[in-house]
């Protein structure tokens, strides 16, 4: 399986916290509510919770994309 | 208190009556000898710069002598000119945008561009537009700035009374910040708000109505036809080996008032100072590329730091959009800092939380800082926001922000030192660089 | 024990049309409460305290428990005796004989509320402004439906069922005027000074550490 890593699109995120709630290995809240992701590939044994974090995310903010992708911004 | 000696300088014009902008002389290209009179109608402009396409330049060599020249863009990301235009040409260009918007409150290097040579400027944009297949030119301008935005205007409308139809149009933003983001124009044009979309489309792929789209400073614009009318190695004859060419200088010198000056690439900084009228000695530091820039002492400027990517990198430093902000010895760099970075908090756009609450949050700290009154544990929260608030937000704000802040605490050691003792700043209270304060709410 | 018998059948059928009118009441009440439940969950007043993965499973629940007990109401009603909905009438608006303009509020509301079930079932594989778009029906929806209740329902004359009408739509408006003004507050960044200090937790923490 390809590497894959979780990013967030920071314009869609509304700072629900869903995610947190259901990957909270991966995905820690900061001051504010928004979410900090780890920047590594995800590991085999979170993969499911790490998608199931991504579907369940109101604004459909969370992406996985290959590690090897470009981010967001340049 | 920076002198400044007379001189030096020769043409003075009063940009949008607020600012004294005085274009110092020097072997400049893109602005030679500061005459107003000299190049802004069509027919001035043609004697002095003649045609912009030659016959013996076909457009699809356009994009072959820019890169022989090593043209790199002159709105802070400095990115290789050639590159864009060979993105956009590849996909068969749509439109091009003229960046004008010159965001950065600190530089007013587009605005006299455009103001003393728009034929310059909508002859580059014709250049572009041909070199990638777009059928027509926008440029976009501040809505605050009506001195470019008549230049520019004028301009278009005179090439139409002489037969040349550009297919160019003026256009006015808002007057924020991250509006002249490239894709908070696109989505600008397309009707949106004038707001950074952190999609993964970039504009050279899918901007204006979706299509490919390039966008470009309106200084690297102005730079295409004396490219193709003298040729890439008259270009490269001046600046250096990596970083050919030159570049538009804005100098705050304090009080409101800038002086725009070109010089060459990897220029000494305290060349250009000096020509700005400041003398170095009398520099404690200067805020380099803008007020999203980074501090450097008065000694490294003086010294060794250059006006390259590679003569300021030692210092953490990067030419950015090509402002020189000098403060002088009884000047608070904390209190500089402090202020800028409130300018930074209300900027944001609004959209990312980190950004919307991280740089208010930041900003208040270290406002706290600077005016003697700090909170306890200020030092580790300021740490703790600048690490959650960096490369978190859908555009660089929040980075300018962290990275100006960063420098501070290392340029003014010391000054921290004093203000968390709860010592009282013996500085001059009055701001010293003079930049454009927030748009209002609902701008 | 029954009979076959006319007070049979009558017991029958009004077994049958009491199901339609309770499956009706509740499917509504269900759309409402899912209604709430989506706005509270984009809601900033319940911001760090409420557990918001379990209000996102409940607004997801109640929609598609909605959903069922439609079903329920549609079936009860086809199998009535005493209206005469065939499955035409059930189906297409202003064929049937019976308050025609009540039901079709009552048909609009069936294929909106499936159009926004099957979306939001099928989420992750549509693009995101298609469901985004549909899912902002819920808001027509809930009126679509309550306006059937007012004029359809056997008992909109009922005291307790006004009050139940009114005042959960009266909830739902003012919910949703929060939640626009949150939207419009969202796109116009305050000037600093007038932003309140909102780290106060993290530097209490801080302070004590």
């Amino acid at each position: 399986m390809k590497r894959t890593r979780l990013a967030v699109d920071p314009i869609l995120c509304d700072g629900h916290g869903i995610c947190a709630e259901l990957a909270p290995e991966w995905i820690r809240l900061d001051d504010w509510g928004y979410p900090i992701i780890r920047h590594e590939a995800v590991p085999p044994h979170m993969r499911r919770r790490v998608a199931w974090a991504v579907s369940n995310c109101p604004a459909l903010a969370l992406r996985l994309e290959a590690v090897d992708a470009g981010g967001v911004r340049p | 208190m920076i002198t400044l000696e007379a001189e030096t300088l020769q043409s003075r014009f009063w940009l949008d009556g607020t600012t004294e902008v005085v274009a110092a002389p020097g072997p400049g290209r893109l602005i030679e000898g500061g005459d107003a009179q000299r190049s802004r109608t069509l027919v001035a402009h043609r004697r002095q710069y003649g045609a912009p396409q030659p016959a013996a330049v076909p457009s699809v060599a356009i994009g072959r002598l820019v890169a022989e020249a090593g043209l790199t863009g002159r709105g802070g990301a400095a990115f290789s000119t050639a590159r864009k235009l060979a993105a956009v040409a590849e996909r068969g260009g749509w439109t091009v945008v003229a960046n004008g918007t010159e965001g950065e409150p600190a530089s007013r290097k587009d605005q006299l561009l455009m103001t003393l040579r728009p034929h310059l400027v909508l002859d580059g944009a014709m250049l572009a537009a041909a070199a990638t297949g777009a059928g027509s030119v926008v440029i976009c301008i501040s809505e605050d700035r009506p001195a470019a935005l008549a230049s520019m205007t004028a301009a278009v409308a005179e090439r139409a009374a002489f037969g040349e139809v550009p297919h160019a149009r003026v256009v006015a933003t808002p007057p924020r910040y991250v509006s002249g983001e490239e894709t908070a124009l696109v989505r600008w044009l397309n009707g949106g708000p004038a707001k950074p979309s952190a999609g993964r489309r970039r504009p050279f792929d899918r901007g204006v109505r979706n299509r490919p789209t390039l966008v470009q400073n309106v200084e690297t614009l102005a730079n295409l036809p004396l490219i193709t009318r003298h040729g890439p190695g008259w270009y490269r004859s001046r600046g250096t080996q990596e970083e050919p060419g030159t570049r538009l200088v804005t100098v705050a010198l304090g009080a409101g008032r800038l002086v725009v000056l070109e010089a060459a690439c990897g220029a000494s900084l305290s060349e250009v100072l000096t020509r700005a009228g400041v003398p170095t000695a009398e520099v404690q530091a200067v805020l380099v590329g803008g007020l999203y820039g980074t501090w450097l002492t008065g000694r490294s400027a003086a010294a060794a730091a250059r006006l390259s990517r590679s003569g300021l990198m030692p210092f953490g430093a990067s030419p950015g959009a090509g402002v020189l902000a000098p403060v002088p010895w009884d000047a608070c760099g904390l209190r500089e800092t402090a202020r800028i970075l409130t300018w930074y908090a209300g900027e944001s756009a609004g959209q990312c939380g980190p950004c919307r609450f991280g740089l208010p949050a930041l900003a208040g700290v270290l406002g706290e800082v600077a005016a003697g009154r700090p909170r306890p544990g200020a030092m580790e929260l300021i740490d703790h926001y600048s690490e959650d608030i960096e490369g978190r937000g859908g555009c660089r704000l929040p980075d300018g922000a962290v990275q100006l802040l960063r420098s501070a605490r290392v340029v003014f050691a010391d000054d921290f030192t004093r203000h968390l003792a709860g010592q009282s700043c013996r500085c001059r209270p009055e701001p010293q660089i003079g930049f454009r304060p927030n748009p209002a709410v609902g701008q | 024990m029954l009979r076959n018998g006319p007070h049979t059948a009558s017991v029958d059928s009004k077994l049958i049309w009491y199901s339609a009118r309770a499956s009706g009441i509740v499917s509504w009440s269900l759309l409402a409460a899912s209604v709430v439940a989506g706005l509270a969950m984009t809601s900033r007043v319940l911001r760090s305290r409420a557990r918001r993965a379990w209000i996102l499973d409940l607004h997801r629940f109640l929609g598609m428990a909605a959903l069922v007990f439609l079903g329920i109401h549609v079936v009860s009603i086809l199998l009535d005796s005493y209206v005469h909905f065939g499955l035409v009438e059930v189906l297409v608006p202003f064929t049937g004989a019976w308050h025609p303009v009540a039901v079709a509020w009552g048909i609009a509301g069936f294929y909106l509320l499936c159009a926004v079930e099957l979306t939001s079932v099928l989420r992750s594989r549509l693009p995101r402004r298609l469901w985004r778009s549909t899912h902002v029906l819920a808001f027509p929806l809930y009126v679509v439906t309550t306006v059937h209740g007012l004029t359809a329902g056997t008992d909109r004359h009922s005291p307790v069922f006004e009050i139940a009408f009114y005042g959960m739509s009266a909830l739902i408006a003012l919910l949703l005027v929060a939640r626009l003004a949150m939207l419009r507050h969202d796109s116009l960044p305050d000037p600093v000074a007038q932003r309140p200090d909102r780290i106060e937790p993290a530097q209490r923490a801080r302070a004590a550490a």
